[in-house]
C-alpha cells in the first residue's frame, strides 16, 4: 500500500485536530477531511472552549487526566508563542464557587491548570450567595478563531477538505484505506450509536469587554467566560433535546443568573443566542473497529461522544485516535492478501 | 463660601466630590469652582493605564500606604454598584515579575488572592524567577474622569476652562480656600523642587486576548523602567519608562523601540497587535505626596491653600484616601472658622 488514504469525518475541534494529529504521526498518509459543517457552523463554535474538564462517568480518571495534561500542555507552549492569538488560545483566571461544600475538594484536574487554591475570604464576599471557592488560571480556545488556525495548519500540510454529508462510512470505502470518525453527535445516525445522546446548550455571547476573568458556579449551570471579543454566557444542560432553536425564556434565565453573580453584565451589549448539542456519552468512544460487509473490510477509528469536555481534551484524544490510525495501517500492511478492502 | 479647586485630574476632581459630599449639607452656602487648562482626556491621568497598585515599597511611608488601602476598599465596594461600568471599574488578576526573590509589598493583603507565581507559572516569562499573582482593580481614566465630572456637574460645582498663574489669582475675591490639585505644574504657582517630572511613554494596542496584567521589575534600575503590559477594556497599553528629571512630552523614536521589544519578548503573540496611538506624560514624582495646609497672604487677606499633589506615578491608587485626607483638612478649617459647630462625620 502507497501512501494510505485517510478520510476524517467531522471538522470540528476533534475532527480537525484528529486530522492534525494523523498527518503529524503519519506524514505519509494523506488525509482528508470530510464534514457536513465547518466552522463557524459547528457544535466546538458554540462552546466557549474553556479548559476545565468535565468528567466521563465511563472512563478511568487517570486516562481523562492524561488527555486534559497533554491538551493543556499543547495549548500552553501555544500561548506562549507568537502565534498565540491567531490561534485564539489565551490564558484567563477566574475563580469556581460552590453553594455548599463540592464532592471533591481537589478535582483530578487541579494540578495540571495553574495556580489552583482554595479562594480566600476577601475573594468570597464579592460572592455573597456561595460558601466556597477556588481560584486558578487556565486556557480558553476562542472559537473561529481555532478551528480556522487548525484548518489552515492542515491546509498547509496539503490535507484536503471537502463539505459532504457522509451518511454511511460505507460511502468512503472504495475511496479510502482508513476512516477516522469524529463526527460528534452526528455519530448517532452515522454510526447507529444510541449510547449517544445530545445534551442541549443554549448560551449567550455579549460584548462586555471590561470582563477579565471567569466565573463558574460549580454545579456547571451557569458560567461567565471572557473570550478575545466576547464573553460566553451559560447556560443549559438538556438532556435528550434535539432543538438547535434558541429559546428567548432560556435566553433571559440565563442572562439573569449571570448578571446575579457578576452584576455589570447588566450593561453588556449585542447579545447572541447560540445553541449546541453536546455529543455525550457515559465515556468518549475511542477505539478501534473493523466494519465487514461480506469480503469487503474497513477499518474505522472512532473519536467521537466528548461532551462537555471536548475542548479539554481534544489533543489527548486526537494523538490517541492517531496512535490507533497507526495501529490499523500496521494491520493494513501486515495482513498480506489483506489487500485492498 | 467659595472654594476654588485648581486641576482637572483624577485628584483635583476626587477631592472636589469628596469635599462637597461632606460638607455641602453641613455648609449650606459651599459653592465650589473648579479651574484647569486641560480636561479629560488630555490630563495626565488619562494617560495612565488606570491599574490600581502601589509601589513596591511604602519607604515606611505608612500614611501613604493607608491611603492606597482607603482608595481600593472604596472602590472595591462600588464594583457590583450600577455605575461601575461607567466608572471604568473592573476586576484585573495578574502577574508582578522579579529576577530574584523579593519581600512582599506593604499591599500584599489589600488586594486580592495575593500568592507567589508556582513554577509551572514561571515558565510563562523566562528570564524571571519569582513573582506574585492578584486580582487588584483597574480604574479607567477616560471612564473615571468623565464619571466624576457629571457628578460635581451634577451637584452644580462649576467649571472654568483657564490656565492659574497664582494662587492670589483664584485666591483673592471672596474665594476662602483654594484647593492645589495641579500635579507637575505645582512649580507654576509654587517653587517646590522636590516635585520632579517622571516622564513615562507608553503605546496603546489592541490585543484583546490579553486578560492579565503584566508588570516585570528591575529591582536595581527602579520603578516602570522595566516592561510592563496592562489590559484596558478596549486598548492594552505597553509601558517601560521612567525617566527622572525629563520634561519632554513629545514620543521618543528610541523610546517606542524599547517599550515595544521588550514586551514582544514578554509576550510574543503582542507582534501581532496593532497599534491603536502613542502617548507621553509627565508623573508628578516626589519624594512623597504633598497633602497639608499652607496660609497665604494676598494683601491683608489671609487666605487657606490645601495642597493635593505629587502623586507620582500611583495617583489612581491613592486618590481617594487622599481626596478623604484633603476634606478634613477642609472640616478643620470650617471648625476654625466657626463655619461648623464640631468635627464633621465623613458621609461614605
Amino acid at each position: 500500500m502507497a501512501a494510505p488514504k485517510v478520510a476524517v469525518v467531522g471538522a470540528g475541534v476533534i475532527g480537525l485536530s484528529t486530522a492534525l494529529c494523523v498527518v503529524e504521526t503519519c506524514p505519509s498518509c494523506s488525509v482528508t477531511v470530510l464534514s457536513d459543517q465547518f466552522s463557524p457552523n459547528t457544535t466546538s463554535d458554540v462552546a466557549a472552549g474553556m479548559l476545565i474538564p468535565h468528567t466521563y462517568p465511563g472512563t478511568p480518571i487517570h486516562v481523562q487526566k492524561q488527555w486534559f495534561k497533554e491538551t493543556f500542555t499543547y495549548l500552553f507552549a501555544i500561548s506562549n508563542s507568537a502565534e498565540a492569538s491567531e490561534a485564539g488560545i489565551h490564558l484567563v483566571s477566574g475563580w469556581q464557587v460552590f453553594k455548599s461544600a463540592p464532592k471533591e475538594e481537589l478535582p483530578f484536574w487541579s494540578d495540571v491548570v495553574l495556580g489552583f487554591r482554595p479562594m480566600s475570604e476577601a475573594e468570597l464576599q464579592k460572592f455573597p450567595q456561595y460558601q466556597f471557592g477556588q481560584a486558578f488560571t487556565t486556557m480558553k480556545c476562542d472559537c473561529p478563531q481555532y478551528l480556522l488556525w487548525l484548518e489552515k495548519r492542515l491546509k498547509a500540510t496539503g490535507v484536503q477538505m471537502y463539505s459532504r454529508k457522509v451518511s454511511d462510512l460505507w460511502e468512503l470505502h472504495s475511496e479510502y484505506d482508513i476512516v477516522v470518525n469524529c463526527a460528534g453527535i452526528g455519530a448517532h445516525q452515522l454510526v447507529g450509536d444510541k449510547k449517544l445522546f445530545p445534551v442541549r446548550g443554549q448560551v449567550l455571547k455579549v460584548y462586555a469587554p471590561w470582563v477579565k476573568n471567569f466565573i463558574r458556579d460549580g454545579d456547571g449551570l451557569t458560567y461567565i467566560y471572557p473570550g478575545i471579543h466576547r464573553v460566553t454566557l451559560g447556560g443549559t444542560r438538556e438532556k435528550e433535546s434535539w432543538s438547535l432553536s434558541p429559546d428567548p425564556g432560556t435566553a433571559k434565565d440565563i442572562f439573569d443568573r449571570c448578571c446575579s453573580l457578576e452584576p455589570s453584565l447588566q450593561e453588556a451589549q449585542d447579545i447572541k443566542v447560540k445553541v449546541g448539542l453536546r455529543p455525550s456519552r457515559q465515556c468518549v468512544r475511542l477505539q478501534r473497529e473493523v466494519l465487514s460487509q461480506g469480503e469487503l473490510k474497513l477499518p474505522v477509528v472512532h473519536n467521537y461522544g466528548h461532551g462537555a469536555g471536548g475542548f479539554s481534551v481534544h489533543r489527548g484524544t486526537a494523538k490517541e485516535a492517531a496512535h490507533l490510525v497507526g495501529q490499523c495501517i500496521a494491520a493494513l500492511r501486515g495482513s498480506s492478501s489483506g489487500a485492498k478492502l | 463660601m467659595r472654594v476654588a479647586i485648581i486641576g482637572a485630574g483624577v485628584i483635583g476632581l476626587s477631592s472636589a466630590l469628596c469635599i462637597h459630599e461632606q460638607f455641602h449639607g453641613l455648609v449650606p452656602s459651599l459653592e465650589l469652582e473648579l479651574y484647569a487648562d486641560c480636561f479629560t482626556p488630555h490630563t495626565t491621568s488619562d494617560g495612565a493605564a488606570g491599574l490600581w497598585q502601589p509601589y513596591l515599597s511604602d519607604l515606611g511611608n505608612l500614611q501613604e500606604t493607608l491611603w492606597n488601602k482607603e482608595t481600593f476598599d472604596h472602590l472595591l465596594r462600588h464594583l457590583h454598584s450600577p455605575a461601575a461600568q461607567e466608572m471604568g471599574l473592573f476586576l484585573l488578576s495578574g502577574y508582578n515579575l522579579f529576577t530574584e526573590p523579593v519581600p512582599d509589598p506593604s499591599w500584599k493583603n489589600i488586594v486580592l488572592g495575593f500568592r507567589n507565581l508556582t513554577p509551572k507559572e514561571l515558565e510563562l516569562f523566562p528570564g524571571y524567577s519569582y513573582g506574585w499573582f492578584n486580582t487588584a482593580l483597574m480604574l479607567e481614566g477616560r471612564s473615571y474622569l468623565p464619571w466624576l465630572t457629571n457628578r460635581l456637574t451634577q451637584r452644580g460645582v462649576k467649571f472654568f476652562h483657564k490656565k492659574v498663574e497664582s494662587f492670589q489669582e483664584v485666591g483673592g475675591d471672596g474665594v476662602d480656600v483654594v484647593i492645589n490639585c495641579t500635579g507637575m505644574r505645582s512649580r507654576e504657582l509654587q517653587p517646590d523642587p522636590e516635585l520632579q517630572p517622571g516622564r513615562g511613554q507608553i503605546i496603546k494596542v489592541l490585543a484583546p486576548w490579553v486578560k492579565h496584567f503584566i508588570i516585570t521589575h528591575n529591582v536595581k534600575s527602579g520603578i516602570y523602567k522595566s516592561p510592563y503590559i496592562i489590559p484596558g477594556s478596549e486598548f492594552t497599553v505597553l509601558g517601560g519608562i521612567y525617566q527622572h528629571g525629563n520634561w519632554s512630552e513629545e514620543n521618543s523614536a528610541q523610546d517606542h523601540k524599547t517599550i515595544w521589544e521588550s514586551c514582544c519578548r514578554l509576550l510574543p503573540a503582542l507582534q501581532k497587535a496593532k497599534i491603536v496611538s502613542e502617548w507621553s506624560g509627565l508623573r508628578p514624582s516626589r519624594p512623597q505626596v504633598r497633602l497639608e495646609r499652607e496660609s497665604i497672604r494676598h494683601g491683608n487677606v489671609q487666605g487657606e491653600v490645601i495642597h493635593n499633589y505629587g502623586h507620582g506615578g500611583f495617583g489612581i491608587t491613592i486618590h481617594w484616601g487622599c481626596a478623604m485626607a484633603a476634606a478634613r483638612l477642609f472640616g478643620s478649617i470650617l471648625q476654625e472658622r466657626g463655619k461648623v459647630a464640631s468635627s464633621p462625620q465623613p458621609r461614605l
